[in-house]
C-alpha cells in the first residue's frame, strides 16, 4: 500500500497554469510596490510637516503656558523662559530623530523593493 | 532541466535569471495542486491556493537559507495557505474538520468506478491523517520535515502515519466488500 500511495496519480493542471502563476505574481508585486511607494510618500510628507511646524507649535505652547503663569506667578514665567532654549534644543533633536527614522524607513523600503523585484 | 536542484534554481532566480522561478513553478505545479486538492476538495480552489503559495515563496526567497532544502519550506507555506483558506471559507465546507471525512469524499465516491480507489480513500481520511499521508507519500518529506512543517513532534507524525495506514486498509476493505 505504501508504494501505491507514493505512486498515486497527480492531478493535471491547465497548460497555462505556470503562466497564470507568473502573471499573478507580477500583478501582486506591482500592487505591493504601488502601496509601498504611497506609504513612503505619505511618511515623508508627515515627517516634513512635523519638522517644519514643530518649532512654531512649541512657541505657541510656550506663549499659551506663560500667559496664565504670568498672572499667577511671575517667577514661574521666568523659569519657563529660561527653559526655552532647552525646549528648542529638544525640538531640533526631535526633528533630527524623526528625519532619521524617516530615512531608515525609506532605506528599508528601497531594499524591500529591490529584493522583491530581484 | 531536472538535474538542476530546487535550491540552485532559487539561487539563479535571486541572481536575476528571469526563467528560473518559472521552472520551479513548472516543477512543482502538479504536485502542489494535487497536495492542495486534498485540503480544498476541488480543482479550482486548489489551483487558486497554489498561486498564492508560489507568490509567498517568491517573496520569501530572498530571506531563505538556501543551504537547506527548499521543498519542505514550500510545503510548509502550502499547509499554512490551505489552513488560512479553510478559515476564510468557514466551517460549512468542512474540509479541514479533523473528525469528518472532508467535502471531497462524497463527490469523489460518486465516480463511475464502484470500487473505492486508494486516492478516494485518502480523501476520506480525517484531515490530521490525510495531511501526513500527503506530506510523506505525496510530497516525499521525511518524518522530521513533516514534524517541522506541521509543528508537531516527530513521534506524533509516526503515530498518525501508522493510524492512517490502518484506517486506509479498513476503509478499502469495508467499502470494497460492501460494494460487491
Amino acid at each position: 500500500m505504501e508504494n501505491e500511495l507514493r505512486n498515486l496519480p497527480l492531478r493535471r493542471v491547465p497548460d497555462d497554469y505556470a503562466d497564470r502563476v507568473m502573471l499573478h505574481i507580477a500583478q501582486a508585486e506591482a500592487r505591493r510596490q504601488r502601496a509601498l511607494y504611497a506609504l513612503g510618500a505619505l511618511t515623508c510628507a508627515l515627517m516634513l510637516a512635523i519638522v517644519v511646524t514643530l518649532p512654531e507649535v512649541l512657541n505657541d505652547l510656550f506663549v499659551w503656558i506663560s500667559h496664565p503663569l504670568a498672572d499667577l506667578e511671575p517667577w514661574l514665567t521666568v523659569q519657563v523662559a529660561e527653559a526655552m532654549p532647552d525646549l528648542l534644543l529638544v525640538a531640533v533633536l526631535l526633528g533630527v530623530g524623526l528625519s532619521g527614522v524617516s530615512a531608515i524607513f525609506l532605506t528599508q523600503l528601497n531594499e524591500q523593493l529591490t529584493g522583491a523585484s530581484g | 532541466m531536472s538535474s538542476i536542484s530546487d535550491e540552485e534554481l532559487a539561487r539563479q532566480h535571486l541572481a536575476g535569471h528571469r526563467d528560473a522561478f518559472r521552472q520551479l513553478v513548472v516543477r512543482y505545479q502538479s504536485r502542489l495542486v494535487s497536495f492542495l486538492y486534498r485540503y480544498a476538495g476541488d480543482q479550482g480552489s486548489a489551483e487558486e491556493i497554489g498561486q498564492d503559495v508560489f507568490l509567498k515563496l517568491y517573496r520569501a526567497l530572498p530571506r531563505l537559507d538556501l543551504s537547506q532544502p527548499l521543498r519542505p519550506y514550500l510545503y510548509r507555506i502550502a499547509v499554512n495557505a490551505a489552513h488560512d483558506w479553510a478559515r476564510r471559507r468557514g466551517p460549512p465546507a468542512g474540509a479541514l474538520d479533523e473528525t469528518d471525512a472532508g467535502p471531497a469524499s462524497q463527490t469523489h465516491l460518486d465516480q463511475v468506478d464502484e470500487r473505492l480507489s486508494l486516492g478516494d480513500a485518502v480523501m476520506r481520511l480525517p484531515l490530521i491523517y490525510r495531511e501526513v499521508v500527503s506530506l510523506h507519500y505525496g510530497a516525499g518529506l521525511a518524518y522530521s520535515q513533516i514534524a517541522q512543517t506541521l509543528s508537531i513532534p516527530e513521534e506524533t507524525v509516526r503515530t498518525r502515519l501508522r493510524r492512517a495506514l490502518t484506517l486506509l486498509r479498513d476503509l478499502l476493505r469495508e467499502e470494497n466488500e460492501g460494494g460487491k
